[in-house]
């Protein structure tokens, strides 16, 4: 107390002398600093810093996360799981080399021992001794106490079903950026930059649900393994796509591989033949030259078309493999599965129409759909007849298939052309982007024709009761050295179904069936689709029906009275 | 006058000191708490997500049709075994108002409302008609058709019948 009255006494004293504005400018100076200490205070305390709160809660996280991959029905497809991983820093020392060793063997009898030794014996800085590493090995390892040596979380990117979606979703390298399918457009929507930048950590990120149900995937995977076996074909492929949202609800590309395992990219096994790899699509394509015609008005299904001689275009020559010699209707072109009347037929609509109808179709340019991979159509330089007579039976042209489905799809849809997704969509997102390619009542009789198909024509063995399956068959001879091969086929098989009222379009394509007895594809690709339908339909909810018509009684009297 | 301000600022600094420290450190508390409450939750979440994968795995489709083809003998689904509601039969007894039915039938224990009992009689009067059942099956039909849960048990203290049931 005497001393606080002494300062303050002394202090009065003072103040009193020469030194009053000295003091009062020392006072104003402390002031001042005061201010800016607590403004600083205040700033700090309203707005909190979001680099040091991340910090805090997130010390150990070292790898970026990605969004996990869900299908339609919010499986997890792809996934991140967190993992510790041992590592050494053998620069700082770990003690003796050998029982540091001995010890880290006795936890991990499956490391290698000289290689441990070297890694440990080494001078650098960071070694990373092993990688997945369970909390009882973590503990363990605690518990020996070697110096130097500690844990790092990592993720790890994980894919639950395998090698089921394998090229839909692609993969990613090791430091978790994806290198191809779907992992690498998640990347360009500026995932990677947020990874540089050491954003993307934690489970902040939205998921990103696809269009792909991997129940249907499944079971379309497991049957055209089975008839990759029956038909000893060097790949299958199939494809669900829902006609009336463009959806891709299945994509399976045999052979495939597991994401899992890192793998070579130039693998054969990576290649999905569905949009990256082009076809001459054969007879299938015979949908689209029929549903061009009868769209133009330029035939009806009573038009008789002449299919009773061979075409000749100098060297060529146009035939039928099921040949029938005589005056065909359109129906009877489209079942008997004519080359010749389809040719007769794209050629009454000339050249130029037949391309620009092509065009419209998107036949004749790069689709390209969420997946990074993508190739272009190969289209003749000079089209002239005979390439429009060739193109009319699926010859001469080579497309994605992926690209072809879009188009038959808008054939039985009511003539909507949807461009594809993996993303799940509704349909009124789809017909905003659908563009109208034909006309509603031209979709009906390709409903008709393809299910009478089914029922009279090649496409038989596809039918599965219940589901009012139609579609159309191809089979095209493989180009081998600038020739088509008489024994390299490709067998395609687009059905549709229930045929009254599109849900889904089912692709199968046998590359090359070395089964002699099951050469084309009525016989490999048909029945497969139908293994296929009867599998997915329960899945899909399509509700069986057998209350059904024959397809001569789709169209009504009037309507066919106006053909 | 002047001492007693003093004293008073002094306490006052003193006081506010004690106070500004208290927050202080109470916030420092609360921050790690908070801090550790995060990491928990992140911690929670990777585990979620772990077991969540891992359900992934066990589940997926090749797995289990792995498992099902193995020990199950399950068979694939074939169109026609899905029904409709349409395809359904109607329902054999309708009533608008079914548990005062229930009461009735209960209050006229007589046997003849009964509907399990009525059935149980027939198949009692068929077994009857069975030459070396006849006899043992009247007697206790009759008492029992009151209380149908017994109903149910009737043939089993004859043994005769029941035998009999099995071997034709």
């Amino acid at each position: 107390m005497r001393r606080i009255r002494q300062f303050v006494s002394s202090l009065s004293f003072t103040t009193r002398g020469v030194t009053r504005p000295r003091i009062a400018m020392i006072v104003l100076a402390f002031a001042a600093v005061h201010l800016i200490i607590a403004g600083r205070l205040v700033l700090i305390g309203v707005k909190s810093d979001p680099q040091v709160a991340r910090r805090v809660s997130n010390p150990d996280m070292l790898t970026s996360t990605r969004p996990d991959i869900l299908d339609r029905e919010g499986k997890q497809l792809a996934t991140d799981v967190q993992s510790a991983m041992l590592y050494a820093e053998p620069r700082k020392g770990v003690g003796y080399v050998d029982d540091a060793v001995d010890q880290l063997r006795t936890v991990f009898p499956d490391l290698d021992e000289r290689e441990l030794r070297d890694k440990l014996s080494s001078k650098k800085g960071f070694v990373r001794l092993k990688r997945e590493i369970t909390a009882e090995q973590e503990h363990a390892v605690r518990k020996l106490g070697i110096p130097h040596v500690g844990f790092l979380q990592e993720s790890k990117r994980v894919y639950p079903a395998g090698p089921e979606a394998s090229h839909v979703l692609g993969g990613v390298n090791v430091d978790s950026a994806g290198i191809a399918g779907l992992e690498k457009w998640v990347d360009s929507g500026g995932l990677a930059d947020l990874h540089m930048a050491g954003f993307a950590t934690g489970r902040s990120l939205k998921p990103v649900q696809l269009s792909l149900d991997l129940d249907v995937q499944h079971a379309m995977r497991d049957e055209l393994e089975k008839a990759k076996t029956e038909y000893q074909a060097k790949s299958t492929s199939g494809l669900v796509l829902d006609v009336r949202t463009g959806e891709i609800v299945a994509m399976v590309s045999l052979p495939d591989y597991d994401p899992n395992k890192p793998g070579k990219p130039t693998d054969l096994s990576r290649l999905n033949r569905l949009t990256t790899g082009v076809y001459e699509m054969g007879s299938t394509f015979k949908a689209l030259t029929v549903a061009m015609a009868l769209d133009a008005g330029k035939v009806t299904l009573g038009t008789p078309v002449d299919a009773r001689t061979p075409l000749h275009y100098g060297r060529f020559t146009i035939n039928d493999f099921h040949a029938q010699r005589r005056m065909l209707s359109v129906p009877e072109v489209f079942t008997y599965s004519s080359n010749i009347g389809a040719a007769k037929i794209a050629l009454s609509m000339g050249v130029d129409a037949h391309k620009a109808f092509l065009r419209k179709m998107g036949q004749l340019d790069r689709l390209r759909t969420e997946l990074p991979e993508s190739s272009m159509p190969i289209v003749p330089k000079n089209w002239g007849e005979i390439n429009t007579a060739t193109i009319s039976f699926g010859h001469g042209l080579a497309v994605a298939p992926l690209q072809a489905m879009m188009a038959t799809a808008a054939l039985v849809n009511g003539g909507y052309l949807i461009p594809p997704t993996f993303l799940k969509r509704s349909q009124a997102e789809a017909m905003k982007v659908a563009k109208r390619v034909i006309k509603p009542e031209t979709s009906d009789k390709m409903r008709y024709l393809l299910r009478l198909n089914a029922e009279v024509g090649t496409a038989k063995r596809a039918n599965v009761d219940g589901y009012y399956v139609g579609g159309k068959t191809g089979t095209s001879e493989k180009v081998v050295h600038g020739r088509y091969a008489h024994n390299r086929l490709l067998t395609i098989f687009t059905g549709v179904f229930p045929c009254d009222r599109p849900q889904y379009i089912v692709l199968v394509m046998v590359d090359e069936p070395l089964n002699k007895g099951h050469a084309t594809a009525g016989l490999n690709a048909a029945p497969t689709a139908g293994q296929i339908i009867a599998r997915i339909g329960p899945l899909l909810g399509v509700e069986p029906r057998f209350d059904l018509p024959k397809a001569d009684q789709m169209l009504t009297v009037s309507q066919r009275a106006a053909n | 006058m002047l001492r007693g301000l003093n004293i008073i600022a002094v306490g006052g600094l003193i006081a506010a000191a004690a106070v500004v420290y208290d927050v202080k450190y109470s916030a420092t508390y609360e921050a790690q708490k908070v801090a550790r409450l995060n990491n928990e939750i992140n911690r929670e979440r990777e585990k979620i997500a772990g077991l969540k994968a891992e359900w992934s795995v066990l589940s997926a489709p090749d797995r289990i049709q792995r498992l099902a083809s193995k020990y199950l003998g399950m068979k694939q689904l074939a169109v026609t075994h899905i029904g409709s509601f349409a395809s359904l039969p109607e329902r054999l007894y309708t009533s608008a108002d079914p548990i005062g039915d229930i009461i009735n039938s209960l209050g006229h224990n007589g046997g003849k409302r009964d509907p399990i009992g009525t059935i149980i009689e027939k198949l009692e009067s068929a077994k009857a008609d069975e030459p070396e059942a006849t006899g043992s099956v009247p007697a206790p039909a009759q008492p029992e058709a009151a209380e149908p849960a017994g109903d149910m048990e009737l043939p089993e203290p004859t043994g005769d019948i029941g035998g009999d049931g099995q071997d034709n």
